[in-house]
């Protein structure tokens, strides 16, 4: 242990300590949406950071891999009375637990912000801690293992090169990382905790493997375990899933209000939003008819037959992106329309192009939000389409609201009359 | 200075070269290699787009693979001046700061050339255009990095700048990026080459700093 803490305190990495700790922390705290609140959401936005910091984790190792050969030590380091894999151990590790640092503050940063509400679910946070965790010490690795064989000048930009090529490429089909955690969705902890182990034992092969030995003569037996170490890392990491649906918990957080809406139980923060619309919902005439009860996304299966075969499938009615009141409404006011004209033929609605439905939802849309600027953004609007936004967008902002409630009424009236029997 | 003039003169009488010196101190070629062989792979896979985060929250988002590679052959020129006898060199005198210039020039023609000669048979005359005008910048940030890191480490600062402008670089507004994304936007954008030209202006500036015209600078001893 003493020897670990001379090179942690000695290593050149130390200096550029700062700045590495602050590219994760501006990463998680210029993240969208709010993942304070939400352990899933907040494991999710740390666990992002770690896409970036393992490219400069990567060519940092690489770097300091080299340094014994950038400083001519390597035939003292091979003479030593040490062993020199052992003296490179205490490097590597050294390394290892310096560029993890930024990691584990922003982790920790992270905690500390949503552990002031301390909602359900930090066994998520830990999770994609974890699989942050692996990402790193895997990009620590093969920065490392580069630095050894190439050349020292170049070593460190081949390291990053590569490792953000496979990160952002391929890495992407084996979930090495998420964009975000939705409480429907869980890490699978068990499978992360089987990554790490091999991750782990990839960094220790590395020590082992004969130095340069590609220079001289090639010592093929002593490659034996470092190969298999990367091997077995890798397909660890191929043959596990990280990021599972979750099952549909026993006792969801419903909100008993005008409609009862249930929640997952890591979404509690969401309970405000939820509310605050259900009181406009309240306020809506009588001739709107409300569901009863609603559900979040993933807190509802379905099963589907696809190609003859049956699976079940996630479902649900409303979802609440980044806490967003314009989420819920859209999905609320779909969900309005579909109660209300619920006897009505929709497909006679699509086969004549009638945007009146559409119009009105939009509006109610509208009114749930109590405004006419979205803050999501659509694309390939049809005309049709864009034409019923204004509509809606003209009554809502134009008209008073006892002219708004005639109106609504009068468009309501057609649709029933045209194709509700 | 007349010392100095005398020792060059020695030098040149007995066909002394300091370019080639300086080169064969250095392995170029590996930087050159690298180059052709990133050429290989932008031609190969450049242009696969893989989703990356971005602090828009845009789900779109996507870097192509071009992007990523241009930014390490920006960065190949300046590490290629690596050399063993940093500490050494760093007394040398003009006739090593004019090797060193013209190593320089040479390898980053080369590099460039042979990495879009390689690569532009594989991409549409826009993309080449955006990594024409990108790789300046590149080289520009490496040299910054370079000059006060050490050459070896001339990729921290483009490493750096990659990160944030693949994150903070995206408006969100599908697929458009900020004025300030040299590396990705438009290849007519003449705010993104002047700021790209503006880094390699600042890069050279830099590279040009040595130890001996600081000192002179702060008035501070060499």
């Amino acid at each position: 242990m003493t020897a670990l803490r001379l090179h942690l305190r000695t290593s050149p990495l130390r200096w550029i300590l700062l700045p590495l700790v602050a590219l994760p922390l501006a990463i998680l705290l210029s993240q969208p949406g709010s993942w304070v609140g939400s352990w899933p959401e907040t494991g999710a936005a740390v666990q992002l950071s770690a896409f970036f910091l393992s490219v400069v984790a990567a060519g940092a190792a690489a770097w300091m891999s080299g340094s014994s050969s950038r400083h001519g030590l390597d035939e003292q380091t091979a003479a030593a009375a040490v062993p020199a894999a052992r003296a490179e151990a205490y490097r590597l590790g050294a390394t290892t637990v310096l560029l993890l640092v930024p990691y584990l503050i922003a982790a920790a940063v992270g905690f500390a912000f949503t552990a002031r509400t301390f909602p359900a679910g930090i066994q998520l946070w830990f999770g994609y801690v974890l699989m942050g965790t692996v990402v790193m010490l895997l990009a620590v690795a093969w920065g490392w293992a580069l630095g050894r064989y190439f050349d020292p000048a170049y070593s460190a930009l081949i390291a990053l090169l590569s490792w953000f090529a496979f990160r952002a490429f391929p890495g992407e089909t084996v979930d090495l990382g998420v964009v975000n955690g939705p409480a429907w969705r869980q890490p699978d902890t068990e499978a992360l905790l089987v990554r790490f182990v091999f991750a782990a034992v990839f960094l220790a092969a590395i020590v082992w493997a004969p130095r340069r030995p590609m220079r001289r003569r090639p010592n093929w037996k002593g490659l034996v375990f470092p190969v298999t170490g990367a091997a077995a890392a890798v397909i660890a990491t191929m043959t596990t899933t990280g990021v599972s649906d979750r099952h549909i918990p026993e006792n969801p957080l419903c909100v008993a209000g005008e409609v009862e809406m249930c929640l997952w139980p890591e979404d509690s923060r969401h309970v405000p939003v939820v509310e605050a619309l259900d009181g406009r919902l309240s306020t809506l005439p009588a001739f709107w008819r409300l569901p009863e009860r609603l559900h979040e996304y993933g807190l509802k299966r379905q099963r589907v037959s696809r190609g003859g075969e049956v699976f079940s499938q996630l479902e649900g009615d409303f979802r609440i992106p980044a806490g967003s009141k314009w989420g819920l409404a859209l999905d609320l006011s779909n969900a309005v329309i579909a109660q209300t004209l619920k006897s009505c033929d929709w497909d006679s609605i699509r086969k004549a192009e009638d945007f009146g439905p559409e119009t009105l939802r939009k509006w109610l849309e509208f009114y749930l939000a109590e405004s006419s600027t979205p803050e999501y953004r659509t694309s390939d609007v049809s005309q049709g389409m864009q034409e019923a936004w204004s509509v809606a967008s003209a009554a809502f902002t134009e008209m008073s609201p006892r002219r708004q409630l005639e109106w609504t009424r009068q468009q309501l009236d057609r649709v029933k009359a045209t194709y509700c029997g | 200075m007349d010392s100095l003039v005398i020792a060059r003169g020695g030098i040149e009488d007995h066909s002394f070269r300091p370019s080639r010196t300086f080169a064969l101190a250095r392995r170029a070629w590996v930087a050159f290699a690298l180059a052709v062989l990133l050429g290989v792979l932008t031609a190969w896979a450049g242009r696969y787009e893989a989703p990356v985060p971005t602090a828009s929250g845009d789900g779109d988002a996507t870097l192509p693979m071009w992007r990523l590679l241009t930014m390490g052959v920006g960065t190949l020129p300046a590490l290629g001046l690596h050399s063993a006898l940093r500490g050494l060199e760093e007394v040398g005198t003009d006739v090593h700061r004019r090797a060193e210039r013209r190593y320089l020039l040479c390898l980053s023609l080369a590099c460039a050339g042979a990495y879009l000669a390689v690569a532009a048979s594989a991409l549409d005359l826009p993309v080449a255009g955006i990594i024409l005008r990108s790789l300046p910048g590149w080289l520009g940030l490496a040299l910054v990095s370079g000059r006060f890191l050490g050459w070896r480490l001339a990729w921290v600062l483009p490493a750096g700048a990659l990160c944030v402008l693949v994150y903070w670089g995206s408006t969100g507004d599908g697929g458009h990026h900020e004025w300030w994304e040299f590396s990705a936007r438009p290849h007519d954008d003449v705010p993104s080459l002047l700021l790209s030209l503006c880094l390699l202006l600042g890069g050279v500036t830099a590279a040009s700093a040595t130890s001996w015209r600081a000192a002179r600078l702060t008035g501070g001893r060499a």
